[in-house]
């Protein structure tokens, strides 16, 4: 009895084992489509999959756009895959230039310059969407020189105000502050009116380095921003300086709402949507979320203001926002790069723009675009130009932290200069 | 009244008091989940009132969200896969889990000690630190976007947590029933399926509701492994109402409200036993 039970507690355990590795055999996953996309884009995968059957019905080439949402699990399936050798035909390996380039030098990424010197593919798109996905000769991340990514769409960050509490305030809404003083009495006379005057995530190291970044473009121009990144200038200099009392300016004349420097840019957007602040720094992508929290907001769109003795154009945080590139290895390479092709004529642009707010890559479509897209897409060319080096994540981590320091007023802009600075030392040390 | 009846309503009264507001705490993201999901996209930005609206109104709240999400997120088929993944997960752990940790608490072999003690540290290494090896793994093994891999993937996670608790519990058992149960000529399976597993159940209802929670709310895992939209699980149909920039937060509530009601009923059918089931297995062990 005992030994029919050990038998049949032996067959039950292979049972177990058979119909646990049933499935293990040796197989690749098999294509579901000609050409498989993994994209992070949630919001759009409807307006993606409208594209994707208008491409079936006239090539016959099927295109499959699979999501793979948040961000940071996408990355980790990307980055799994890549290990795996199993990317799909597009990707993007969502990073800064350095992780990039790290894939490229791999061979997971194909370059994409041959194609889109065909039919002048490269001169439908904004020069700044493309920058963003080409490596310079020389590049510090020894990319071969070339065209990597195809842009879908391009983003700007300015200042969006809201025009009914700016009346209540006594200020003229069609006439917005054009210039730093301005914005400061802007500022006050909301205050004064008891409206909270400024909101923006500068809890989001990000967002408060990109409000500043403007001031340094603005303050030392290409050249000098260079010098900075190089270490020939440090950021002791008076100009990075006057960056850091800028914020000091706000703080004490009370701009920022409460709580600014701990606030995600979700609560960022909520205040601002709810009319509990007039001014909000925030990306294009705003439009649709401000749409989507009070269709009735009144609100207009605004540069972020200049110093008066800022001696270059001030430049904005933007340029490139989603791209796709596309696997070296791919067998459906070419098919893949036919669909993006398509995908960033003026056709699917303008419906992937209509459907989704979001400035097109393809500047021929601002034509078509709503009016505040439009304000938008015209200010694409103010932003940022693409540099060849980019600063270490640990000095830009620095210069945030700081940035929050002075708002809370832990520290005075020197010494948060010198923090900064110090840093920089160290990291070029370390590099060396 | 006397000074001892006074003394004894007011401590009570405190304890409730207390115990009240920690149950609030508790219960007011729920009823703001249930709030959120019955208003439209504005209301929840805009109007910030605890009622959807007047109770008048009732028959007017948005009752459509909670068909739309379902239709929308095609909650249909990723809660029949949810479901399939959490009973057969489930299973799997506590039927294993089980045998493994009597195995420990009970028989003698060599490197028992240091086996136990390698397969508790496999509990400090996050899911996110393994992707990559676990992909390699299932792709070599063909089972990548397979039910299969997936189902393993919960399995193998949720085995050590219930070795620990259910080889705590099993020591604790008295060994003279056991005993008596062998000179009766009962073997070791018997033993375990007969005696100690029945006397486990606490332990177990812990461990269900525990690992149920676990596998119905993962999506990290799924996420990776799987790349047919047809085996995802009902996390992933919550996934189509977050945007990159915008939330649609009614439907998103509907469907987490939706997602949350199997895990309330197991967590009914077993609440009994799992206060009794933690003290006995986790503190004793």
């Amino acid at each position: 009895m005992s030994k029919l039970k050990t038998i049949a507690a032996l067959n039950l355990c292979l049972a177990f084992m058979l119909c646990v590795f049933s499935g293990c055999q040796p197989k690749e996953v098999k294509p579901k489509a000609d050409v498989v996309i993994w994209h992070w884009m949630t919001d759009r995968q409807a307006a993606f999959e409208k594209l994707a059957d208008d491409y079936y019905e006239e090539t016959g080439v099927k295109v499959l756009f699979e999501t793979y949402a948040p961000t940071d699990v996408y990355k980790n399936k990307i980055s799994a895959a890549a290990t795996a050798n199993l990317l799909p035909d597009i990707f993007n390996p969502v990073g800064d230039k350095k992780e990039v380039a790290s894939y490229i030098n791999a061979d997971f990424i194909a370059d994409l310059t041959e194609e889109m010197d065909k039919d002048n593919w490269k001169d439908v798109f904004f020069s700044k969407a493309l920058g963003q996905n080409s490596f310079e000769p020389g590049n510090e991340w020894n990319v071969k020189p070339g065209i990597y990514a195809v842009p879908l769409d391009v983003n700007a960050l300015m200042i969006y105000y809201n025009k009914d509490l700016f009346k209540q305030a006594g200020l003229d809404p069609e006439n917005y502050p054009k210039t730093w003083p301005e914005f400061i009495e802007t500022g006050k006379k909301l205050r004064a009116a008891n409206i909270q005057p400024f909101v923006s995530g500068f809890g989001e190291g990000w967002l408060i380095g990109a409000f500043a970044q403007s001031y340094e473009w603005n303050l030392f121009g290409k050249d000098g921003v260079l010098k900075v990144l190089e270490g020939e200038i440090p950021y002791t200099d008076p100009r990075w300086v006057r960056i850091f009392r800028l914020f000091e300016e706000m703080k004490n004349n009370k701009l920022f709402a409460s709580g600014i420097v701990t606030m995600v840019n979700k609560d960022a957007e909520r205040s601002f949507a709810t009319g509990k602040s007039a001014m909000a720094f925030n990306g294009s992508w705003g439009v649709n979320v401000y749409n989507s929290m009070n269709p009735e907001l009144n609100y207009g769109v605004m540069p972020v203001p200049s110093l008066p003795e800022g001696k270059f154009p001030l430049l904005m945080f933007g340029g490139e926002g989603s791209s796709l590139f596309v696997n070296k290895s791919s067998p459906n390479r070419q098919k893949a790069i036919d669909f993006l092709r398509w995908m960033t004529q003026s056709g699917p642009q303008t419906f992937l723009a209509k459907e989704t707010l979001n400035i097109p890559s393809n500047k021929n479509c601002a034509a078509d675009l709503p009016p505040m897209l439009k304000v938008f897409s015209e200010n694409i060319k103010n932003t940022f130009e693409v540099l060849p080096k980019i600063e270490t994540w640990q000095v830009v981590n620095f210069i945030n932290i700081n940035l929050q320091s002075v708002i809370i007023g832990e520290r005075t802009p020197q010494d948060a200069a010198m923090e900064v600075q110090s840093e920089k030392e160290r990291q070029m040390k370390a590099g060396k | 009244m006397n000074i001892y009846k006074i003394k004894r309503i007011s401590t009570s009264s405190v304890i409730h008091i207390i115990l009240g507001s920690v149950a609030l705490t508790c219960v007011f993201p729920v009823f703001w989940m249930i709030s959120s999901s019955l208003k439209t996209q504005d209301q929840i930005f805009t109007k910030m009132s605890l009622l959807p609206g007047s109770l008048l109104d009732i028959f007017n709240w948005k009752w459509g969200n909670y068909w739309e999400a379902f239709v929308k997120a095609d909650f249909g088929y990723y809660f029949a896969n949810s479901l399939f993944y959490t009973v057969v997960g489930v299973f799997f752990v506590i039927l294993i889990s089980s045998m493994a940790a009597y195995a420990f608490s009970r028989l003698e072999f060599h490197g028992k000690t240091f086996l136990f003690y390698l397969l508790i540290a496999t509990l400090l290494i996050p899911i996110p630190g393994v992707f990559v090896p676990l992909y390699l793994l299932l792709k070599n093994l063909g089972l990548l976007d397979t039910r299969t891999g997936l189902l393993l993937c919960y399995i193998s996670n949720g085995l050590a947590f219930a070795i620990f608790l259910l080889k705590g519990f099993f020591d604790e058992l008295p060994r003279e029933v056991e005993e008596a149960a062998l000179i009766d000529g009962c073997s070791r399976f018997g033993i375990y399926w007969r005696i100690a597993l029945p006397l486990a159940k606490p332990a177990i209802a812990t461990l269900i509701i525990m690992n149920s929670l676990t596998i119905w709310n993962e999506f990290l895992l799924a996420l990776v492994v799987l790349q047919d939209k047809a085996k995802m699980p009902i996390q992933r149909g919550l996934m189509v109402f977050q945007g990159t920039f915008i939330t649609d937060y009614p439907l998103l509530m509907a469907g987490l409200t939706i997602a949350t009601i199997p895990i309330v009923i197991v967590y009914l059918l077993m609440q009994k036993h799992i206060v009794k089931g933690i003290a006995s297995g986790a503190l004793k062990g």
